[in-house]
């Protein structure tokens, strides 16, 4: 009987001892950062905020760190040569791009409770897009934010997979474009503009592009022109001849490195894939078609910068296809969004002039259309003009 | 007499057209350095070659056919001046066409160039 009561005593000491060790291997908030208190609770990006708390630790510079909203804050603040970050205290500026929500501490790895923080808002810019200048600027236009007192606008650009600079690009209110420079093609780009008021920044509006090469004269330094059928010019395009650095006129002998080609029969003015010339010219284009597609929409504008984008190209719906120039009645220049070189893709635009009342220029039998074309010369990368 | 008067001037027309042609259809060849061409190369250069050869007053021709049959042009514009930066502008072409007038002054072969087109 004694046996027995130590046995039950040892089982629930082992038990309790148990219960124990095991809250303090889960509990491990305990050993986490905590937010008492933040004063001021709500203020614009540069004002200083006292968060009030424990277990902040030392500061170290690679794992102290405050998120307002989950925005990293860049500032603590420094009082003579004394860093204001205290296992208890920590006095910080509101970050540039801070919006409202939860301020957290992390300290070694290990994240507080959120504490609500309030900036105050300005209705951001809406419809932004870009647009391919050439192979080093992108152009931006948005329409102007609904707040009246805005003081401007501010502009983030960085890569894809890069950090936000700190300070943004100033824009003055009213102005709803700005062209960036410096670019490199085939890099695509984070064009993040928010409206400003003095130093609070509205919610962002982000379009992600890059530049593309633009071409309006060929490999011989002359207007891109696509001759019709009876001519001994060419009949094809190719995009862009690696070699010349510029879009280059084939002939039907070159059949094979067309992207898109011309076929004339009567009025009709077939513009299209290669491998719809191919069914136009049946004797002559023995060879395989080059893979070339042309999205399902098409554009009307009296020039290559009035087109903006704000989704990838490869968000079009692409196939093999041809339009009979002749059916088109808007009287502007037409532009088709086209891609080649399968299966990475480069994309490009591509725009028919409308000159004299018409897409085919010239007098039989060297009858022409002239083009412009906007190419991604990065193979994967769906934006062009 | 006047059938001997119209039997002259019909032989002089067609003696004209055979001096001063001016082909419809544009003559093929491609663009060259005459400098290579003489060194013993075969006269093709790259674009950025031919430019900077014809800057430099540096003949560049246009030489139509192969091997023994190859010929020379010297291209004028139609104003009067060489064309070489002109052709140099299609020197990356394997083949361009040529529509002008063809000349030969004093052994010479000279093409008056009105359009200047690639044939590749």
């Amino acid at each position: 009987m004694k046996f027995l009561k130590f046995r039950a005593l040892f089982l629930m000491l082992t038990s309790f001892s148990f219960f124990f060790y095991s809250c303090g291997e889960t509990t491990s908030t305990a050993d986490n950062p905590v937010i008492e208190s933040i004063d001021p609770t709500s203020g614009t990006p540069g004002t200083v905020v006292t968060i009030k708390g424990s277990l902040f630790g030392d500061y170290n510079e690679s794992t102290s760190k405050v998120y307002f909203n989950g925005e990293l804050a860049t500032n603590i603040v420094v009082d003579g040569n004394q860093i204001q970050w205290f296992d208890d205290e920590i006095k910080v500026k509101v970050p540039a791009r801070a919006t409202t929500g939860n301020v957290v501490v992390e300290a070694n790895g290990l994240l507080s409770n959120g504490f609500p923080f309030t900036v105050p808002t300005v209705a951001p810019v809406t419809d932004l897009m870009a647009t391919s200048k050439d192979d080093k600027s992108v152009l931006l236009k948005w329409t102007a934010s609904a707040d009246a007192d805005i003081t401007g606008y501010g502009i983030f650009i960085y890569p894809l997979n890069g950090t936000a600079p700190e300070d943004p690009i100033q824009i003055a209110k009213g102005v709803t474009t700005y062209l960036a420079t410096g670019l490199t093609e085939g890099t695509v780009y984070n064009f993040d503009v928010h409206a400003l008021k003095g130093n609070i920044l509205s919610p962002k509006s982000t379009v992600k592009w890059s530049p593309a090469s633009r071409f309006i004269y060929n490999i011989n330094d002359a207007e891109i022109k696509v001759y019709e059928t009876k001519s001994n010019l060419g009949s094809g395009l190719q995009l862009f001849d690696a070699t010349g650095g510029a879009p280059k006129t084939l002939k039907i002998a070159s059949h094979t490195e067309w992207d898109l080609g011309l076929f004339i029969s009567g009025t009709n003015i077939w513009f299209g894939s290669a491998s719809k010339m191919k069914t136009h010219y049946p004797t002559s284009f023995t060879g395989a078609a080059k893979p070339c597609q042309m999205a399902t929409n098409k554009y009307f504008f009296n020039s290559l910068e009035e087109l903006f984008d704000s989704q990838a190209l490869d968000s079009q719906t692409f196939s093999d296809s041809e339009v009979d120039l002749s059916t088109l009645t808007e009287g502007k220049n037409v532009i088709f969004i086209v891609r080649t070189n399968s299966p990475t893709w480069n994309y490009a635009k591509v725009m028919v002039l409308y000159k004299g009342g018409k897409y085919l220029q010239g007098t039989a039998d060297d009858r022409y259309i002239e083009v412009q074309v906007s190419y991604q010369k990065t193979a994967g990368v769906p934006y062009a003009l | 007499m006047k059938k001997i008067f119209a039997l002259l001037l019909f032989v002089g027309i067609l003696f004209s057209a055979t001096v001063n042609s001016a082909p419809s259809k544009p003559m093929k060849g491609y663009v060259a350095s005459l400098n290579d061409m003489v060194t013993g190369g075969t006269g093709k250069i790259d674009k950025a070659k031919a430019t900077e050869l014809a800057e430099k007053g540096n003949p560049i021709v246009f030489v139509t056919g192969k091997g023994k049959s190859a010929k020379i042009y010297f291209v004028y514009n139609e104003d009067g001046t060489f064309a070489g930066k002109n052709l140099a502008k299609f020197a990356a072409n394997e083949f361009i066409g040529i529509v002008g007038k063809v000349k030969k002054v004093n052994g010479l072969n000279i093409l008056i160039a009105e359009k200047i087109e690639s044939m590749d």
